[in-house]
């Protein structure tokens, strides 16, 4: 089970995956595409917008589809979309 | 020499290590050879003088003495092993030679830290954990455990792998430098503008990871950017006086580098509410803003700024700097963080920054120019799995009423970020059947 923290983590969007693998130093040590501490992706928009369009328009549909889900990824999803506590109201 | 009870001596041996055992480890590692035999040795020395000192006093010179008496601790563990493999009786016979030369020409270990620049052990170790044919995960790792002194299991929490992953990782990257062999020497001034770059560069990666997890992050994530702005100190505090030759050039972007550590670290704590939800910038307490560290941060700016020479950290902390002396998102100086980005981009063309930039020309110019000039740097195709690019555009539409098209991004950065947590999640629990 994934502590609520965890879930948080996931749920905001901004866990591992924010670093997008593909961004990597280059074997030969030259910097192609690095990711990086910048505000505007990151704190101006940040991942957190994603969560909330995404209860906004597919709550239901993906509550339906997490709990039909098998319980591993069904978790992660269930956690992911179940909405708002306080009604998302954007 | 006074006599103190075991529980003074104690306290005396935890501030000790606190201060100095980075400083020992990085001596230590240079006499002897080898990380572990250091790291052992270094060990055994702070639990001898934990049995000795109370019944003969602390000596008056501390860190001399734990270092002698590691090196006797490492000659004790090598003749152990010699025992069953002769190939460590060189090594022995080596050791035991340098030790009675060094001995013999009066050499204490206080004296060895004059002379030359870049003379400090720590930086030898620095540059020797940050060496560019380690990988830069690899270099991370070695920091983090060397450098910074955190355990395998905080290092590999904060980078959400197993310790066992992490502790391969280095266990690698110790072999990788014994066998090259990586020379635990600080850098000709030649080699000097590619190795501190890689040094900067692991900074940056450890301070990255730890600003990035931004929501709901575990402590230890939070941390890594303690432990950034640590190092950068550390850096900044041994670099040489900028009269050495060639050196002025690397300077400002150490103070570059840990300026803008310190301007991103200082919105901390408005960062996260309470519940560990993400707090947007517009929507950040601005009282909560650590002064004191943006005052710092915009101190080492200025300083940076004087050399004339803009890197890429420097330009880097000045827009940090503009978005920490402003009032509100809305009177911020977007014009002035879009001039500082052309320049960034001329000297670092990475989409990564073009995508800000789009960002900032968005506030700048409105969502329709930012569109179009994120779609220019997701034209490159190495941000298709970015999904801040997504996340972007999809605010871009959101804000032009393009709710279909803001939907379908938003998919997409979804999709993007369910990917790494869900793989992560379900690694973690097969781990756990096993």
């Amino acid at each position: 089970m994934i502590s609520p923290a965890g879930a948080r983590k996931f749920a905001c969007g901004l866990s591992p995956a924010g670093k997008a693998k593909s961004l990597r130093v280059q074997p030969d040590g030259k910097v192609l595409v690095t990711d990086g501490p910048y505000t505007e992706t990151k704190e101006h928009m940040g991942g957190f917008w994603i969560l909330e369009a995404a209860n906004l328009d597919e709550a239901l549909a993906w509550a339906r589809k997490g709990a039909v889900a098998c319980r591993a990824s069904g978790e992660v999803r269930e956690i992911l979309f179940n909405p708002d506590p306080k009604g998302a109201t954007k | 020499m006074s006599e103190r009870s075991t529980e003074q001596i104690r306290e005396l041996l935890d501030s000790l290590y606190r201060v100095d055992s980075g400083r020992i480890l990085a001596t230590l590692i240079r006499l002897l050879g080898d990380f572990d035999l250091a790291e052992e040795a270094m060990h055994e020395a702070f639990a001898a003088a934990l049995s000795l000192w109370p019944r003969s006093g602390v000596p008056g010179n501390p860190r001399p003495w734990l270092i002698s008496t590691a090196r006797f601790k490492a000659i004790d563990t090598l003749r152990r092993r010699a025992r069953f493999d002769a190939s460590q009786d060189e090594l022995v016979r080596y050791l035991e030679a340098q030790w009675s030369s060094a001995e013999s020409s009066n050499k204490n270990e206080e004296d060895s830290l004059e002379d030359d620049r870049l003379e400090d052990d720590r930086l030898r170790l620095i540059f020797t954990c940050c060496h560019p044919s380690l990988a830069p995960e690899a270099r991370v790792a070695l920091t983090l455990r060397e450098v910074c002194g955190l355990t395998t299991e905080e290092i590999a929490k904060a980078f959400l792998i197993t310790p066992r992953t992490l502790a391969q990782r280095i266990v690698r990257a110790k072999s990788k430098i014994r066998e090259t062999p990586i020379p635990y020497e600080v850098p000709t001034p030649q080699e000097l503008p590619e190795r501190l770059g890689a040094v900067l560069q692991v900074i940056y990666l450890v301070f990255n990871e730890g600003y990035s997890a931004a929501a709901g992050a575990e402590v230890t994530r939070a941390e890594l950017t303690g432990e950034a702005i640590r190092l950068g100190r550390l850096l900044a505090e041994l670099w040489p006086e900028p009269e050495v030759i060639g050196l002025e050039i690397m300077a400002p972007e150490i103070m570059g580098l840990l300026s803008l550590m310190l301007l991103q670290e200082s919105r901390h704590a408005a960062r996260t509410s309470p519940t560990g939800e993400l707090i947007l910038l517009e929507n950040q307490d601005r009282s909560l803003w650590n002064k004191e560290q943006i005052a710092e941060g915009v101190a080492l700016l200025e300083k940076a700024l004087k050399s004339g020479r803009l890197g890429s950290y420097t330009l880097q902390a000045a827009i940090a700097a503009v978005h920490a002396e402003a009032e509100s998102v809305a009177r911020t100086d977007w014009r002035q963080i879009v001039a500082l980005y052309d320049r960034l981009v001329r000297i670092q063309p990475s989409p990564v920054v073009q995508l800000n930039r789009a960002v900032a020309i968005a506030m700048r110019d409105g969502p329709e120019a930012g569109l179009a000039h994120i779609d220019a740097a997701l034209e490159h195709g190495e941000l298709a799995n970015y999904y801040l690019a997504h996340s972007a555009r999809a605010d871009m539409y959101r804000r032009l009423g393009r709710t279909a098209e803001a939907r379908s991004s938003y998919g997409k950065a979804l999709a993007l970020t369910q990917q790494e947590p869900e793989r992560q999640f379900l690694q973690e629990r097969i781990r756990q059947l096993k």
